[in-house]
């Protein structure tokens, strides 16, 4: 096996070096990508938790905080988009009898302390913030086996989801780009 | 019915073309299958490498990085993780149990690593497969050593052999040895088709016994190295671990931890979810599996193919026979159909004994696939992917089979009875 | 009567079609031609002339595009294809030239042939019987290839009465024979499908068979396309 690997690894060094170097980025230092955004998905048994994170400008548009009263209604409507359209974008297998609420949802300023080094941060000092979303899960059936589709098209803004789904021992990524994906938990 | 035995007995009395057709279509789908297989057991080998654990923590690098020099042994890490952290964590409440790693030392080729206890009780791989010795026990006291399955075989060892651990080489012989503490062989563990195998197991205690009074990364000289007789479990500190898995007690948990860890702010550390990381690593490396795919469909086409040009050619003898058929009451539709049943049934016989010389050949080869390559298949003996293919090429062997049937009857109607030939 | 047929006219569409005068070569114009029941007619003319062709008409291979055609009683060109190739497989058999036999069949099995793909029981009685009147009983299990051309043509005659058809349409079936097994033959033939009261269109350039027959017919004299 590990003489494959080895073949593998080496041929396809640079290339997943490069997709390593990106993920790092993505996910260890939490870089803040327009665009991009994590969730996470965990089930014990017939609990689970879906966990969104992303910056806010995909959601919402603007990162600024929100004063005008125009603004403030934009993220009002958005954040009620997000709740809604939550069982449309993360959808469970009608069979399990899932349902979803929400737990948390709320725009967090990023206070990043590395910024503050950088003259050009400074300005922009508070302008970059995310986008928040945690929903309890609870299903009826266990989630094994069967399939979730993600499907972030309401927010078009959205465009590079990284999924990561743990269920008992199944531990799955996947990439979440326009289209919808769909997922197979085993 | 009558068509059928017509069309057995036609293909009877061209056997040996009929035979070439469903040896090329036995062939291709064959391949097609082993390709199938061996992608399923490298993925598997790959991604089951371990399992159980919800993370793998260590020092900030690449994910990527940690996945493969932690479990594949490729590479090497950056930076170590202090104890101090590590035993930080293990007593957060959400984490159940941990397994340690310290690396970077070698023998003869095979990499050491470092662990304890909770090595031999909670690693998991392939499901819910642990690691079991042949013969002895773990390597718990400081001069224990446990050896992987491939190790004792190529390096010959018994239970109680002593072996020097080479310093700092995980690859190749080593140029400094650790050869005034040597190990003794404690227990020998069973085969596993992972790189567990190629591992040789000692304690966390054995590795800092062996770099102790190690000053800026070179051997201290025989006069100020505490001999091995004089340490004991209580006189070795342990310092720090290269990395470590950790499961925690329920899955939603495991999102926090990986938050906190990646947050953790005495230590720059990275908490990865290491199946998830293997499943994306797969994700690259398949796409010389979908090039295998894609030749293997190739040859399938090309099988089929090969039928198609074998009827086709066969059938200009043939319109005699059709005409014959055709002057006793068979119509155009019964020519027709009586050809696509040659080739659906070419193509189905080829199928059943490509199907059955795979399976065959993955039963007897399985156990030498296993040794040799730590290739396993676990799981169903055909999947249903597999079953799928075997229909998608039926079908495509039926559809085929249209195009000599269509021309038959054409020629039908065209010669009418009395094709000259 | 077994077979009527008038005013038929035929070509054979687009391939052999004068492509400047847009309309295809006429082969076949017949005004009127029958064969009574049992009645044994000898169908002579020229290579070329278009005995293949008609016999094909009347076998409703092919279709006239004028004129009706009745084949024991039944109007063939309204029928559809496949009830022509049933009405075919009952009511008419067949005999070639030569090569009239599968040859991965055996010889009883290329003679039920015809009625096992009809659906029709065996009958083992008018099997043995025609086998034997033909000598060829001994051959039954025999596979064609090993058959002389007397034997295969033989073989072929047992298969077109074993269905005791109406009409026997018969494509110079003794061309390959030597000249006294052509008279044999054709008695052999005569005498069983007296039996089964089954007329016979024998058609072939070989004028010395014709005393054997009821009625002689000439193709380029009831052929209006050679009278001109």
């Amino acid at each position: 096996m590990k003489k494959v690997i080895s073949i593998f690894i080496l041929g396809l060094s640079l290339s997943l070096a490069a997709e390593s170097h990106k993920h790092s980025e993505h996910r260890e230092h939490e870089a803040h990508v327009h665009g991009g955004a994590t969730l996470n998905i965990a089930f014990d048994q017939l609990k689970g938790k879906i966990e969104f994170k992303g910056a806010a400008d995909g959601v919402i548009g603007f990162e600024h905080a929100a004063k005008s009263d125009q603004d403030k209604k934009t993220v009002a409507d958005a954040i009620l988009k997000f709740e809604t359209n939550i069982s449309t974008m993360v959808v469970f297998d009608t069979t399990l009898g899932c349902v979803v609420s929400k737990e948390l949802v709320e725009i967090q300023a990023e206070d990043h302390a590395d910024h503050k080094d950088e003259k050009k941060s400074n300005k922009h000092k508070g302008q970059h913030s995310d986008f928040i979303a945690n929903f309890n899960v609870v299903c009826a059936k266990s989630v094994l086996g069967s399939k979730i589709t993600f499907d972030f098209t309401p927010f078009k803004r959205i465009n590079d989801l990284d999924v990561t789904i743990l269920v008992d021992a199944v531990q799955k990524t996947t990439e979440v780009k326009k289209k919808p994906v769909t997922l197979e938990i085993k | 019915m009558i068509y059928l035995k017509l069309a057995l007995k036609s293909l009877r009395n061209r056997i040996f073309s009929s035979a070439l057709t469903v040896i090329s279509i036995a062939l291709s789908v064959m391949l097609l299958l082993a390709v199938e297989r061996t992608k399923r057991a490298s993925e598997e080998g790959f991604t089951q490498s371990v399992s159980q654990a919800d993370l793998l923590v260590g020092a900030r690098t690449g994910p990527l990085n940690l996945i493969l020099y932690t479990v594949f042994n490729m590479g090497s890490a950056s930076n170590n993780i202090s104890m101090q952290t590590y035993e930080d964590i293990q007593k957060n409440p959400a984490v159940e149990w941990t397994i340690p790693y310290s690396l970077g030392d070698g023998h003869k080729g095979f990499r050491v690593v470092a662990t304890d206890e909770n090595f031999y009780q909670h690693y998991r791989f392939r499901g819910d497969q642990k690691v079991e010795f042949l013969s002895g026990k773990p390597a718990l006291d400081i001069w224990d050593v446990v050896v992987g399955s491939e190790v004792q075989k190529k390096l010959n060892y018994n239970l109680n052999d002593s072996i020097v651990i080479a310093h700092g080489v995980t690859r190749g012989e080593g140029i400094q040895l650790h050869d005034d503490k040597p190990f003794k062989i404690s227990g020998i563990l069973k085969p596993t088709g992972t790189a567990i195998d190629q591992t040789v197991y000692i304690s966390l205690l054995g590795m800092e016994a062996i770099h102790i009074d190690w000053k800026n990364g070179s051997q201290p000289t025989k006069e100020n190295s505490t001999p091995q007789d004089q340490m004991t479990k209580e006189s070795i500190k342990i310092g720090q671990i290269t990395s470590f898995f950790l499961r925690t007690k329920s899955r939603i948990q495991t999102l926090k931890l990986q938050r906190d860890i990646n947050n953790y702010s005495e230590e720059p550390l990275m908490a990865i979810i290491p199946g998830a990381t293997l499943s994306d690593l797969w994700r690259g490396l398949s796409n010389i599996e979908t090039v295998l795919k894609i030749i293997s469909f190739m040859v399938m086409i090309v099988g089929l193919f090969s039928m198609l040009s074998t009827i086709l050619a066969g059938l200009n003898e043939r319109r005699r026979e059709m005409s014959i058929l055709r002057s006793i009451g068979a119509g155009p539709l019964q020519l027709c159909l009586l050809l696509v049943f040659e080739s659906a049934f070419l193509t189905f016989i080829g199928l059943m004994i490509g199907l059955l010389i795979e399976l065959a050949a993955f039963f007897i080869l399985s156990g030498w696939l296993e040794s040799q390559f730590g290739f396993y298949v676990t799981g169903d003996s055909v999947t249903k992917t597999e079953i799928l293919y075997l229909l998608l090429v039926f079908i495509f062997g039926i559809l085929i089979g249209f195009i000599p049937a269509y021309r038959a009857s054409r020629l039908a109607l065209k010669d009418g009875l009395s094709a000259r030939i | 009567m077994s077979c009527v047929l008038k005013n038929i006219q035929f070509s054979y569409p687009h391939k052999s079609a004068d492509k400047k005068s847009g309309t295809s070569k006429i082969i076949l114009d017949i005004p009127d031609f029958s064969i009574q029941k049992n009645e044994k007619v000898f169908l002579f003319g020229p290579s070329g002339c278009g005995k293949t062709t008609f016999l094909e008409t009347i076998a409703g291979v092919l279709v006239p595009q004028s004129g009706t055609l009745s084949v024991c009683g039944t109007e063939i060109q309204s029928l559809s294809p496949a009830k022509r190739d049933k009405l075919r497989a009952e009511k008419i058999g067949y005999i070639f030239q030569n090569f009239n036999l599968i040859p991965y069949l055996t010889v009883q099995e290329n003679i039920t042939l015809p009625i096992e793909l009809n659906g029709k029981n065996k009958t083992t009685n008018d099997l043995n019987l025609i086998c034997s009147e033909l000598g060829i009983d001994s051959l039954l299990n025999k596979n064609v290839t090993e058959l002389s051309i007397g034997q295969q043509q033989r073989v072929a005659a047992a298969r077109a009465l074993l269905g005791k058809p109406e009409l026997i349409l018969a494509d110079e079936p003794t061309s390959a024979l030597d000249f006294d097994h052509r008279e044999k033959f054709i008695q052999l033939l005569f005498k069983l499908s007296n039996k089964s009261q089954t007329a016979i269109l024998f058609v072939s350039h070989d004028k010395t068979l014709e005393k054997l027959f009821d009625r002689s017919v000439s193709l380029t004299d009831i052929n209006r396309v050679y009278r001109k």
